[in-house]
């Protein structure tokens, strides 16, 4: 599970090259587990989005 | 031309004496090394301070740069170094490592606020924006440097982790790893709250 939460960090800032895109794309499609982790840390990044605005 | 390239040949031209050229690429970093140390410290003058000193320290040591990395990998290393020249120098002073120190760990929403600049500050009456900003400023502080800033670089700079690991000289796993870390922890200070609307 850690193993995929740091991948889900790497997806989302783009770390992860087309191969393990494509891979990912394919296991948040089939599992609910993992897609829900997604959304879990997807909301966290929003949050983080609110952060106070650059100078 | 692309920014890493225009870095590059300003660097040159500085380095062949070329004032101008320095002015140049103060005025196009200067920002991102604003915003790089105010993530790190949520003060504004010191920010500015650390940033006009970052860029000082690239016009003394331009004859010693070559151009073997990007002109940003070389820009945060300096600025990164400089970030723990200062911890060093408070810990000294027995004061905490981290500037966190500076400013005490049981700060309520309304005091942090007062650390934000007036143009960047929720009005008195968004008392949602102001638990949120404060939540996420000490969300932040809450991490070890070392997550914080490979946190600051990616999240906020938006660099590649290669670059991170180049300029904190620290292999590229280490980097994954206290990404990795850092967003795990920020998650869980951060879960009961929710996203507002940008104001």
């Amino acid at each position: 599970m850690e193993e995929d939460f740091g991948l889900l960090v790497d997806f989302l800032h783009g770390e992860l090259d087309d191969e393990d895109v494509n891979t990912l794309r394919r296991r948040l499609e089939n599992e609910p587990e993992l897609f829900e982790e997604f959304e879990k840390l997807r909301r966290t990044y929003q949050v983080l989005n609110c952060r106070p605005k650059s100078l | 031309m692309a920014d890493a390239e225009r870095d590059l040949e300003l660097m040159r031209r500085f380095q062949a004496g070329d004032v101008d050229a320095f002015t140049e690429l103060y005025e196009a970093h200067l920002r991102g090394l604003l915003n790089f140390f105010f993530r790190l410290c949520w003060d504004r003058a010191l920010a500015e301070d650390f940033a006009q000193e970052t860029l000082l320290r690239i016009y003394k040591s331009a004859h010693k740069w070559e151009p073997n990395a990007k002109f940003t990998t070389y820009l945060y290393r300096i600025a990164r170094n400089y970030w723990i020249d200062h911890c060093r120098l408070l810990s000294t002073k027995k004061e905490n490592v981290s500037l966190n120190a500076k400013f005490g760990g049981n700060e309520d929403a309304a005091s942090l606020m007062d650390r934000l600049p007036d143009d960047i500050r929720p009005p008195e009456h968004d008392l949602d924006r102001q638990e949120l900003y404060a939540a996420i400023m000490k969300a932040l502080e809450q991490l070890p440097e070392e997550q914080r800033m490979v946190f600051v670089l990616s999240e906020i700079e938006e660099l590649k982790y290669q670059e991170i690991s180049e300029i904190m000289e620290v292999p590229l796993g280490t980097v994954k790893s206290r990404m990795h870390t850092a967003v795990g922890k920020l998650q869980e200070l951060l879960g009961d709250y929710k996203p507002i609307q940008a104001g």
